[in-house]
């Protein structure tokens, strides 16, 4: 299964269980089905619960945000998330803080979905993964799929979550196939579920050896990291505990430890750009939380701290590529 | 006319699936419509049918993975047409890191043959099967394969059961198996109520057997300077003991299969031995050189008692030890693991699986809890060297010996050897053949000692070695008999 079926299959099953379920969005309705088909011919079957709005991620994010305090479980699309920007206020001072402002008698369990990431050339407003910036937001978890989960369970499971969720796929995931948590290839796959709703993948080659690296990883890139891990460990035989997070916020960092205890060392790779990312909250953490274990610094691998070009030969020299995280494990183990 | 059965498309996502059962005998009958094998996919398990009757022949074997169109069986009315068919079924290829394949072409080993732990093999799966093969071909060379030291057998006749015997002056008995035959190099002792019945003994210079030592064995070998403590037991195939080995009292080699065909215990050169040591050599035990077991380890090439037939487990194999290993006290090592260089195994630890080179093992079963971790630098060694010599110069002070007549320095010309001083150096530079007459060197980058040694250079050889550090020459007893005293 394709990693947008399972998104489409989901989003169906849930209009088809609950009547109080509305997908919100721009482009959504058929034919066209949305930019990334993800909502594909779900207006024809739900004419009255999928609706197309005009050009205004803030209109529309509002309009969800009011259909949830009401009672209603919306889930709205950005088309991209570059555009994330225009719907922060009703993000940050709406949705985020209804909950408190009101004591409690209010809920808003939003689920806000938006396709972020590069590698398509399409230039520095419509390529970035601005996710990051709402991790400094109390109260809006934010939720990442990757092709080693099952991308249609998470966006079930961010609507049962009963707040504000931000829902990032990834472009160029939609067309990937997904890869079975039992396939029998030569990864062993395992599943952690510190939190049960949003488990962490741990995609390993290690086999009962003690692994040489730990790599946490989320969305399209951790699928990069992997590749990456499949090379070394034929190349150099350098095994690779590659761990795939879905919980992007909070940090599943009881997810993390059993194999930081056993390497000591701790690589996190994602799209955004390096300075105050992801990658920089979750060192944070592993510092505080796992210091006795470590062996070496945690090193964060990202995106340049400069807009994304246009040109996708340059787009490649600033996000993070197969060659800088192979260059930043062979740094860290020499 | 041959018919192939081929799997078909079972589901839309799927492109392979997994034969679990053949229901028919490979060349056997099958009707129109039968049912001949069954497939699982991630979903489910299918059976799958012939379209024609006749004789069936299968493409795969239970367990293996099919992919999507290939043929899983062929049928044919014809037997000898069946039989005839020579067809490659494409096994699925070998997969082996860069590294591995590297080694297997230049240890000239077939990859199909290795058995990966992994589902890719890997260096080590190389490694591993490379020391398996080697060990089945290779036949270790005894002193009977090269006729040394044939002891007559109406001499062994007459001294087998003889308390007599036993209980001669260690001249005595050199003398008598000399004559019988047996290389006796000079200074051998055999204390009171040793014997050794042996079909070829080679005892070199200045080896020690001790007390009430029984030795049986088809072949017999001790290195130079080598002892076998007091009432050792040594009964077993082939034994050849390296140079300057020591063993504590009351050890016992031998044990079940102690006879066997491939029954033999070796060592390499500065082995220790410890009392109460039990070393079952049924199936092959090997120290390399400077290897040490503390008292009461344990050492098994065997296990077996319960029915292997009734699902019981039985292990039989050799044990090697590598250069410069440690067991310490209490330990046991079971059939068929390998102990790396460098290696120390903690106390009452039970090693069930090979030991990397350098790691520390603990526990039952033995699990690695660290790893040696050697200094870096010349800087590293001297911060630790500076320590060990305030102890030095210490127990220099308790034995009236000047502390100033032992002198550490860094790097130090041949030429600038005062003959007043002991010097301990990383470096020497120049021919050591100009060193003056009294003068000696204790070189720490190779471990050696240049100049003339006397009771002084033993006792700071005796602290080294109670540091783990030895030196060349190997040869040199750290028990002094008192007359050497001349300080």
């Amino acid at each position: 299964m394709k990693y947008v079926e399972s998104l489409r299959l989901a989003l169906d099953e849930l209009l088809a269980s609950d009547s109080r379920v509305h997908l919100i969005g721009e482009d959504i309705l058929d034919p066209y089905g949305g930019a990334f088909k993800v909502t594909k011919g779900l207006s024809v079957k739900y004419p009255d619960r999928v609706i197309g709005t005009p050009i205004s991620e803030a209109g529309l994010t509002g309009v969800g945000i009011g259909l949830s305090m009401r009672g209603m479980l919306p889930i709205v699309e950005i088309m991209f998330g570059d555009f994330l920007t225009l719907a922060a206020d009703q993000i940050i001072n709406s949705a985020a803080k209804f909950g408190w402002m009101y004591n409690n008698q209010v809920n808003v369990p939003i689920v806000i979905r938006v396709p972020m990431g590069g590698y398509r050339g399409y230039g520095p407003t419509h390529s970035q993964s601005l996710e990051a910036m709402f991790l400094s937001i109390p109260n809006v978890n934010i939720v990442s799929p990757s092709i080693y989960h099952s991308p249609g369970k998470l966006l079930k499971n961010s609507l049962r979550n009963n707040r504000p969720t931000l829902f990032v796929e990834h472009k160029c995931s939609y067309a990937q196939e997904l890869v079975p948590s039992t396939s029998s290839g030569i990864f062993e796959i395992e599943l952690l579920e510190s939190i049960p709703l949003f488990p962490t993948v741990k995609v390993s080659l290690s086999h009962g050896e003690p692994a040489d690296i730990t790599l946490i990883s989320y969305g399209y890139v951790s699928a990069i990291a992997v590749k990456v891990a499949y090379e070394l460990f034929m190349e150099e035989e350098i095994i690779v505990d590659v761990l795939i997070a879905s919980s992007i916020k909070p940090m599943p960092i009881l997810d993390f430890m059993d194999s930081i205890k056993v390497t000591g060392k701790v690589l996190t790779v994602e799209e955004g750009v390096v300075t105050g990312s992801w990658g920089a909250e979750l060192s944070s953490i592993i510092h505080e939380t796992c210091f006795s274990f470590l062996k070496a610094p945690v090193v964060r691998v990202g995106a340049k701290d400069v807009p994304i070009p246009s040109s996708k030969n340059m787009e490649i020299d600033v996000l993070p590529s197969e060659l800088s995280i192979k260059n930043a494990i062979t740094k860290m183990l020499s | 006319m041959i018919t192939e059965i081929v799997l078909p498309q079972l589901n839309a996502n799927e492109e392979s699936a997994v034969l679990v059962k053949c229901y028919l005998d490979d060349l056997g009958v099958v009707s129109k419509n039968q049912v001949v094998c069954a497939v699982e996919t991630t979903k489910s398990i299918l059976d799958v049918e012939s379209e024609v009757g006749g004789y069936i022949k299968y493409a795969y074997q239970v367990s293996d993975s099919i992919k999507t169109g290939q043929v899983l069986a062929w049928v044919s009315d014809n037997l000898d047409e069946l039989t005839n068919l020579k067809v490659l079924v494409s096994k699925p290829s070998i997969q082996a890191t860069k590294k591995a394949i590297a080694l297997a072409a230049e240890l000239g080993i077939d990859l199909a043959k290795v058995r990966a732990i992994g589902p890719i093999i890997r260096e080590q799966d190389i490694l591993l099967y490379a020391e398996k093969s080697n060990h089945q071909s290779t036949k270790k060379e005894f002193i009977s394969d090269t006729k040394r030291g044939v002891v007559s057998k109406s001499f062994l006749a007459e001294i087998a059961n003889n308390l007599e015997f036993k209980l001669l002056p260690s001249e005595e008995k050199v003398m008598r198996y000399r004559q019988a035959g047996a290389e006796v190099a000079s200074g051998v002792k055999i204390k009171d109520g040793a014997v050794i019945l042996a079909e070829n003994i080679v005892l070199d210079q200045d080896a020690i057997i001790g007390c009430d030592s029984q030795i049986k064995c088809q072949t017999f070998k001790l290195g130079r300077m080598s002892v076998i403590g007091d009432r050792a037991n040594i009964l077993t195939r082939h034994v050849d003991i390296g140079d300057v080995f020591f063993s504590g009292p009351n050890i016992l080699i031998g044990g079940g299969g102690a006879f066997g065909p491939n029954a033999h215990f070796i060592t390499g050169h500065s082995c220790l031995v410890s009392g109460w040591c039990l070393i079952n050599s049924g199936n092959g035990v090997i120290l390399g050189n400077e290897v040490a077991l503390s008292p009461h380890v344990k050492l098994y090439t065997h296990n077996h008692w319960q029915n292997i037939l009734e699902g019981y487990h039985s292990n039989f194999g050799s044990i090697y030890i590598d250069d410069g290993a440690y067991i310490t006290g209490d330990s046991i090592v079971v059939p068929n693991v390998k102990i790396g260089a460098g290696a120390t195994i903690l106390a009452n630890a039970t090693v069930i699986c090979d030991v990397p080179n350098g790691a520390v093992f603990a526990g039952v079963p033995a699990k690695e809890v660290g790893r040696v971790n050697p200094p870096k630098s010349i800087e590293d060694k001297e911060r630790i060297l500076s320590r060990m010599l305030e102890e030095l110069y210490m127990e220099l002070d308790l034995m009236a010996v000047n502390p100033n007549t032992v002198r550490y320095c860094k790097s130090v010309q041949v030429s600038a050897v005062s003959s007043a001083e002991i010097t301990l150096c990383f470096e020497l530079i120049g021919d050591v053949a100009e060193l003056r007459a009294g003068a000696v060197v204790f070189d720490l980058s190779n471990y050696q000692i240049y100049g003339n040694q006397t009771r002084l250079t033993d006792e700071i050889r005796n602290f080294m070695r109670k540091r783990g550090i030895r030196f060349s020459p190997i040869y040199w007893r750290y028990t002094h008999d008192e007359n050497l005293y001349n300080g």
